[in-house]
C-alpha cells in the first residue's frame, strides 16, 4: 500500500504537529526566544512586555515549555538582584521548526486543494 | 501529523449491530479506512486538504492505517484533544502572527546591540571631523576625545535592555583589541599629515564595524560600513569640500540613520494577541 501515497504527501504527513506547541500562547513564546540569536535570551519580564501576556499566564507556559526542554533558564546575579534569563534550546529550535513546517503543510495542502 | 478521515454520521450507518450503539472512534476510523482504501492517493489528500472542514476530523491515532501505508511513527498520546491539528485558516493566522514575532524578535536583538550604539558614533562621526577642520587643532582634539568617551559608554556600559544577544562579551573585546592596536597601525605610517591620520582612524574603524556586521549576518551595518571605508578614500582624493567635514557628514549621517531605523524597528511593542487558536 505505501506504493500508492505519493512520496511527497507522504513525507508531509510525517512532519507531525508538536503537542507542547499546538497551544498559540506557548507557540508566540517560542517564537519569540527562537527569533533571538542562538545564544540570546531575555527575560521574564521582556518576554511578557513583548508578547502582551499576564505574568500567571507566562509563568504557567514558561513552566512547560522548561520542563519539556524547549526552554532553558540561566541565572545571573548583580549585587542582590537574581535575573533569570529564557532562552530557546536546540531541542526547542527543532520542535518549532517542525512544527511551523506543519503549518506550512496544512496551508500549501489547502491551496492545492483550492 | 497523521490522520484519518472520519465522517461519524456515515461509520455509524455502516456498523455492525454486535459491535454496539456506541462504537469507539478507533472502530470507525478503521472501517472508514478500509472502506477508501482504493482511493488512498485522493484520500491522502482530502485528509490533509478538508479533514477539519465540516464534520470531519483530522487527526492521528495510535492505530491508524494509514500510519502504517506512509510508515509514520504512530502517536502514544491522547488522540481526541491533542491530535487535531489547526484548520487551513487558523495554520495561516499562527503561522503570520509567527513569522511577526519572529521578525520583531530579530530586530529587537540587533536594536539592543546596535541601536543606541550606532546613533552614539553617528554623532561623535558628526561633531569631531567636522571640528577638526573648523575649530583649532586641541579644541578640536578635546571634542573629539569627548564624543569618542561618550559614545563607548553608550555602546558598552550595560543597561538594562530585558534581552541579551549572547555575544555582547566577544564583541567588546574586538573593539578594545581594534582601539587599542589604532595607535600602533597610525604609528607605522608616521609622521603623517593631521587628515589622513584622521581618515584613517576613521576607515579602520568603519572595517571593525563591517567585520562585526559579517560576523552577526548583519548585512545592513556592513553595506552601511563599508561604504564608511569607501567615502573615507573618496574624501581624501576629492577637491571639492573639506575631506574631513566631508566625511565626517556622510558617515556620521549614514551611522544615525542606520541607528535610528533599528530604534524605532525594535522598540518592544506588544503583539496583538492570536486572533486564531489551534
Amino acid at each position: 500500500m505505501t506504493d500508492e501515497v505519493p512520496t511527497e504527501l507522504a513525507d508531509r504527513l510525517r512532519t507531525p504537529f508538536d503537542t507542547t506547541l499546538s497551544d498559540p500562547t506557548r507557540l508566540r513564546i517560542q517564537a519569540a526566544l527562537v527569533g533571538l540569536p542562538p545564544d540570546g535570551s531575555m527575560r521574564f519580564t521582556g518576554l511578557g512586555r513583548a508578547l502582551g501576556l499576564s505574568d500567571g499566564n507566562l509563568g504557567t507556559h514558561l513552566a512547560t515549555l522548561v520542563e519539556v526542554g524547549y526552554v532553558v533558564t540561566t541565572a545571573t546575579t548583580r549585587g542582590r538582584r537574581r535575573t533569570t534569563w529564557y532562552s530557546a534550546s536546540p531541542l526547542g529550535r527543532q520542535a518549532f521548526a517542525e512544527h511551523v513546517a506543519a503549518l506550512r503543510t496544512v496551508i500549501a495542502a489547502a491551496r492545492l486543494h483550492d | 501529523m497523521v490522520a484519518s478521515v472520519v465522517t461519524p454520521r456515515k461509520t455509524s450507518a455502516h456498523m455492525p449491530a454486535d459491535e454496539g450503539a456506541k462504537p469507539t472512534i478507533n472502530a470507525i476510523e478503521s472501517q472508514q479506512m478500509a472502506a477508501v482504501t482504493p482511493a488512498s492517493r485522493a484520500l491522502v489528500k482530502c485528509l490533509l486538504m478538508v479533514a477539519p472542514r465540516g464534520n470531519r476530523m483530522l487527526c492521528t491515532t495510535e492505530h491508524n492505517p494509514l500510519c502504517d501505508r506512509v510508515n509514520h511513527p504512530h502517536r502514544s498520546y491522547t488522540r481526541r484533544m491533542r491530535h487535531h491539528g489547526p484548520d487551513p485558516e487558523t495554520a495561516s493566522q499562527l503561522l503570520a502572527e509567527t513569522e511577526e514575532i519572529l521578525e520583531r524578535q530579530r530586530g529587537a536583538g540587533r536594536a539592543a546591540f546596535t541601536g543606541r550604539p550606532l546613533i552614539a558614533w553617528g554623532i561623535a562621526w558628526l561633531v569631531a571631523y567636522p571640528g577638526f577642520d573648523f575649530l583649532s587643532g586641541a579644541a578640536a582634539m578635546g571634542v573629539t576625545i569627548l564624543v569618542v568617551i561618550v559614545a563607548s559608554v553608550v555602546s558598552w556600559v550595560p543597561h538594562d535592555r530585558g534581552l541579551r544577544t549572547g555575544f555582547e562579551s566577544r564583541i567588546r573585546l574586538g573593539w578594545l583589541a581594534i582601539l587599542g592596536a589604532s595607535p600602533f597601525l597610525v604609528a607605522t605610517v608616521a609622521p603623517v599629515e593631521l587628515v589622513p591620520y584622521m581618515l584613517l582612524l576613521g576607515a579602520l574603524w568603519s572595517l571593525g564595524m563591517a567585520l562585526t556586521g559579517i560576523a552577526l549576518r548583519d548585512r545592513a551595518l556592513t553595506v552601511v560600513t563599508l561604504l564608511m571605508v569607501a567615502l573615507a578614500g573618496l574624501a581624501r582624493q576629492q577637491h571639492f569640500a573639506p575631506p574631513m567635514t566631508l566625511y565626517g557628514l556622510t558617515a556620521g549621517l549614514l551611522l544615525v540613520s542606520l541607528g535610528s531605523v533599528r530604534l524605532r524597528r525594535g522598540r518592544p511593542a506588544t503583539v496583538l494577541a492570536s486572533r486564531g487558536r489551534a
